[in-house]
Parts: C-alpha cells; structure tokens; sequence
C-alpha cells in the first residue's frame, strides 16, 4: 500500500467526516429536544445552498457577501419548523408526517422556483490546491473543514459554556425538571429547534461552492446523517460528532480496498449490528447533548 | 350573424372537400405510437412524438402510401410496461394499426414485443437503448416482428471504443459509473469492447445514484494513472463529479457517455477536461444535406433543437413508408417483409440494413471537446 495514498485518502476522509458531523449535529439537536427525527433536514440543507446560489450567483452579491442572507433565511425557516413541530406532543407519526411533508414542499418550491438544472456556485478565493506536505486538495475542502469544525467548537461552547445553552441541555435531559428549577422550556426548545436548523442551512451554504447545487442534493447526505445520529445515539451531540468523523474515515480509508457500493452497504450493516448489541447507540441517552 | 355563420361554413366545406379527396385515395393507413405523453420520461418523448409528427405530415403532403394518407395515432404508455401493453392491444383491436412505433422506455418496449408477435403486428422500437432488445429481435431472436432503428448502449460503447483503439493514443482507460442498470450495462460493454481492441482498463469505480460527494473515487481513479476515464452517469450526478473533478484540478480526459455540452459554459471556457471525446446517437450538427434540412425544418416548426428522439422517431416513419411503397400493399406481414429488406439511407450518412436481430447499425456521432471548442470529429459505425 502506497503510504502517501493512504495518508491522502485519512485526509478526505477527516474532511468528510466534518461535513457529516456539521449536518448530522443539527439533526442530533433537534431530536435531543424533541424527540423527533426531522426528516426534512436534508431539504434544508439543499436550500442554504440553492439560497446561496441564487443571492451569490443569480443575483450578483457575491459568495462571502451571501452568508449573512442564508443565515438569516436559516433563522426564519428553523422559526417556521418550530411553529410546524413544537405542538405534536410526543406523537412520532405526527412529526414524520409534517416533517416529511415540509421536506416535499421544500424541494418543490425551490424546483419550482429555480429549475432541477445543476448550478455552480463560484468561491473565486478558493479556486486552487492546498497543499500539506504530500497530501493534497482543493482549497475550497479545507476551508471547509475549518469552518464546518469551528461551527462544531462553537456549538459546544455554547451548550456547555452559557446560560442559554446550558438551558437547553437541562430541557433535553428532563423538560419537567428543567421547568420546575424555572427554565422556560418553551424558550429552550426553540433555541434548539432554530440552532438546528441554522446549521442545516449553513451547511449548505458551506458547501455550496463544492457541489453541483439543485433541488435533490441533499437525500444523499439525509440517508448518512440518519446513519450518523443513530449510531451515534439519538440525540447525543458528542455520537454525532464521533460518528461522523470515524464513518467519513472509514469510507475514505475502505475505498482503497472496497468499491463505494460495498462500503456503503457495510456502514448499514453496522448500524443494524450497533442497534442490535446497544439499542440506545454508542453514546446513548445517559450523555445526551 | 352573416360573418359569423362564414367560418363554420368555409371549414365545414374543407374539411368535406378533404375527406372526399381521401376517398378518393382511400382509407388512411394507421401507424400507432405507444410513448409517454404523461408522466416523468413525458418531456423527453415529447421530441420524439414531434419528429413523428412532422416525418407523417410531410409523407402525406409528398402523396401518402400507396395513394393513401398515413394517420397517427397516439397512445400514451406512461413509461409503465403494463400500460404499454394495453395501448398496444388498443392501437391494434381499436385503432386498427398495420404498424407501431415506440415504446420510448426500454422496459415498456421489452413488455410489448411478446404482444405484437402475438398480433403479428411489425414493431419499430425508434428509441429504447437496451441491449437486452436485440437478443430477442428478428429471426435469430425469435420475434421477426420486432424491429429496432435505436442504437442500443452496447452499440454506443463499440462505436466509441473503436473510435478510441483506431484514432488516439489511448491505452488504459478507467470506468466511474453508477450502479443502475445503465452504468452497469455501459461498464460492461465499455470493457468489453476494450478487451477486443487492447486497451486496458486501469479501474472501475461504481457509486449510488445521488452521491453527494466523489472526493475518495477521484483519488482512486487518477491515482490508477488512466490515459482518459469513462463515465456512465446521469444529469445531476454528472455536474457534481465534474464540479468536484475539476476542483480537484482534474486534467485526464472524460470519455464513455459524456456530452461536452453537459459541461457549464464556464467550465468549458476554462478549459476544463480539454481534449475529452464523447459520443452521442444524434447530433443536430451532423452536417449531411438531408439533416441539415432536417434540423432547418425541425427548429423552425417547434422553436427547439432536434434531439436524437426527434430524428429517430423522423426516420422510423420514413422507413415504416419506405417499406409500405415496397411492400405494395398494406398488409402487417407484408410490410414486415419489406422492412426486413430495407435498405434506407440514414441522415447521419450511413445506409440502415436489419441485420438478423432485426438491428439497424446507424452511425454514431463522436464528439472532441478542444481548446473549448466542441466538433464532431467522426461519425463511427455502431
């Protein structure tokens, strides 16, 4: 085995994994809070996005100027989700059906809105290689690992290291307990909601200028995030984390001896085998969020 | 109420003037098209039933067959086998159709070839690509009444290999495709057709349809060192593995079923994947007198680029007239036979022959993407 392929193939899989993790926390959180898998994650990502794209390139601002717009039509569409989810009183079927629902009215809309046609969108400082001594790759990827780890840092910051985090966390581990010591769990549970869906967004708009952009990218990431969060343990921010990173490796470091098709199948395998032998996942209930 | 009562009156008249001038002619001759006219694949047979359209309405301007006027009835078949089997049986029992084109989808076209041998009814498949279709037409393959003009994905992956193996000096080749039946089915006739002619194929990579993310493939591929890489994808997947290839600071060639005009125009104006050869069915560029004038008309009747579904669908209907005229009466095994004997002179320059699959070998366009510039630089026989 060539020492340098593997040294390379170590580095996409690390950067992969960080994309995973950025989208998968997001998911992790808003399951940590509410208990529902929100099945339009992956739409939200395809609209941060087909967001950026339209502001960066069909209107003209330009790709670091589109971020404060997606931001901002994160923060809007994580307040529409908690309108949409806050009230489905620990029905699963409910939240499937709305979740689902919104994930359809969203990959409409922007089809409808913007074509199925594959866009570009232009990062004109991150064109090129970047290079680290024998390993090699666009520099668009590594700036988005450091953004898509420092989004993850500053996530845990604000969980483990404010009020308005802390407060989050206490509703996700006891919503009753929380509001008895006089946490408006209300407030937390939207807090979290609109984090979540924030991330998504930005997500997308991270990585917008590395993928083609249109209306179903983001199934593809949906299926893995979902493999991420449940093995990680539903709702546990640090599995997600974890999950992510040793899944993006393994793919990476597997493909020197497996065919994509049959690494994927093994990261299904062993996600039924980890539910069989730990049904709450690796990091399960007792270090949620 | 004079003017008013005038219109009706005059179309009334025409159309009684028209139906006695057929008369005379006799009855029109029906040729079925079972398509999708709803449903997903809907706008991409769309071209397909125009070409259809215009090659009927031009035969019965220029006279009809036999002195009679061919009439076109359409059934949609929704891509859904089932249901192309019912349009077919509809065409027949009600419509009374000596001849059908279609089915568009490969899957549909594969249900209806039991039913027209069945009816005894010729069957022209005009655009279904797979290879699983000539194995069981013509003689050898027991339905002498299945005919196909389309070229099918095996026929796409000789013209272009050969293209290869004859006119560059390309030698090891690596695959990416996806794993459906199409990129299966293309990596395998792709090989195969290598092995024939020497070439080596240093890789084959296949992923999920919807792969986000192509970075540890475009490492194991360039890193096999290939002269080119072919790849056997479709729309969105294709722009995000070029998106990605390209970041990657991609310099090896793209061959296989690539279209450079697929490529964004920038990507194309940075000179991304120069020297690239591709292959198409149909290129409206092809420049023969007969599809110069094709495309001329074709544009300028539905303000759109003929696709090959538009020149196929053009062509079967010229065949399927050509072997009435032969034929001398409208008679499905008579017609049959004729078609059998056809010997009709594509647009794309080549003479179409049904060889004992009943399989025309048209050619096929190949496509050099240079200094951001795409040209056709041979039509190569499939």
């Amino acid at each position: 085995m060539d020492p340098i392929l593997l040294l390379q193939q170590l580095a996409n899989g690390l950067v992969m994994g960080s994309i995973y993790a950025m989208i998968a926390v997001g998911l992790a959180l808003i399951f940590g809070v509410l208990d529902i898998v929100n099945f339009a994650h992956g739409e939200l990502y395809m609209i941060g996005a087909m967001a950026t794209w339209f502001v960066a390139e069909r209107i003209g601002l330009g790709y670091l100027q589109s971020i404060p717009v997606t931001t901002l039509i994160g923060l809007v569409l994580g307040y529409a989700v908690y309108r949409l989810v806050r009230d489905t009183g620990g029905s699963i079927e409910r939240a499937i059906i709305l979740t689902t629902g919104l994930a359809m009215v969203l990959q409409s809309s922007a089809m409808l809105l913007w074509s199925a046609t594959p866009r570009e969108v232009h990062f004109p400082a991150a064109t090129g290689l970047f290079e680290l001594g024998p390993v090699v790759m666009p520099r668009v990827r590594a700036i988005a690992f450091v953004a898509a780890a420092g989004c993850i840092a500053l996530l845990y910051v604000f969980l483990h290291h404010t009020h308005l985090g802390r407060t989050i966390r206490a509703v996700a581990q006891n919503p009753r307990a929380a509001a008895m010591v006089g946490i408006n769990a209300h407030a937390a549970i939207r807090l979290a909601v609109i984090t979540g869906v924030v991330l998504a967004v930005l997500a997308g708009t991270l990585l917008a200028p590395m993928y083609a952009v249109h209306p179903v990218m983001g199934l593809g990431f949906l299926v893995k995030a979902f493999a991420i969060v449940i093995i990680g343990g539903m709702g546990s921010l640090l599995g997600a984390a974890v999950v992510a990173i040793g899944l993006g490796s393994f793919e990476s470091l597997s493909s020197l001896w497996l065919s994509a098709v049959a690494a994927e199948a093994i990261t299904f395998v062993l996600m039924i085998a980890i539910l069989l032998v730990r049904p709450q996942g690796l990091f399960g209930r007792s270090a949620r969020l | 109420m004079k003017s008013k009562g005038f219109l009706p009156l005059a179309a009334a008249t025409v159309s009684l003037l028209c139906t006695l001038g057929w008369a005379q002619g006799g009855a029109p001759v029906v040729v079925g098209l079972t398509n999708p006219v709803t449903g997903a694949a809907a706008s991409f047979a769309l071209p397909e039933r125009q070409g259809v359209e215009m090659a009927v309405e031009e035969v019965n301007q220029a006279g009809g067959v036999l002195g009679r006027p061919i009439r076109l009835a359409v059934a949609d078949n929704r891509c859904n086998p089932t249901e192309g089997v019912q349009t077919v049986n509809r065409l027949i029992n009600e419509e009374k159709a000596v001849v059908i084109i279609g089915a568009f989808c490969s899957s549909v076209s594969l249900a209806v070839m039991p039913v027209v041998k069945r009816s005894e009814i010729p069957f022209v498949i005009d655009v279904s690509t797979a290879p699983s279709i000539t194995g069981l037409s013509g003689r050898k393959g027991n339905n002498a009444w299945a005919f196909r003009i389309s070229v099918s994905d095996d026929g796409m992956a000789k013209a272009l290999v050969e293209h290869l193996a004859a006119r560059t000096s390309w030698r090891r080749i690596a695959i990416i495709a996806e794993d459906t039946d199409y990129g299966r089915g293309g990596t395998r006739a792709f090989s195969e057709h290598a092995k024939r002619l020497g070439v080596t194929i240093a890789a084959t990579e296949t992923f999920t349809q919807a792969t986000p993310d192509f970075t540890s493939l475009i490492t194991k591929l360039v890193s096999a060192k290939p002269d080119a890489i072919a790849v056997y994808m479709l729309g969105a997947d294709m722009a995000n593995f070029m998106k990605q290839y390209e970041a990657w600071g991609g310099k090896i060639p793209i061959t296989g079923r690539f279209d450079p005009a697929l490529l964004s125009p920038e990507q194309i104006k940075r000179g991304f994947v120069d020297g690239s050869i591709g292959v198409l069915p149909y290129s409206p560029e092809v420049d023969t007198p007969a599809n110069r004038r094709f495309a001329g008309d074709y544009r300028k009747r539905f303000n759109a680029e003929p696709m090959f579904q538009s020149a196929y669908g053009y062509e079967a209907v010229y065949m399927i007239a050509d072997a009435i005229k032969r034929a001398g009466k409208v008679d499905a095994a008579a017609i049959r036979d004729a078609l059998e004997k056809s010997r009709y002179q594509s647009m794309l320059g080549v003479e179409l022959q049904f060889d004992e699959h009943n399989q025309a070998h048209n050619n096929a366009v190949i496509l050099l993407l240079k200094d951001g510039k795409i040209s056709i630089v041979a039509l190569q026989r499939t």
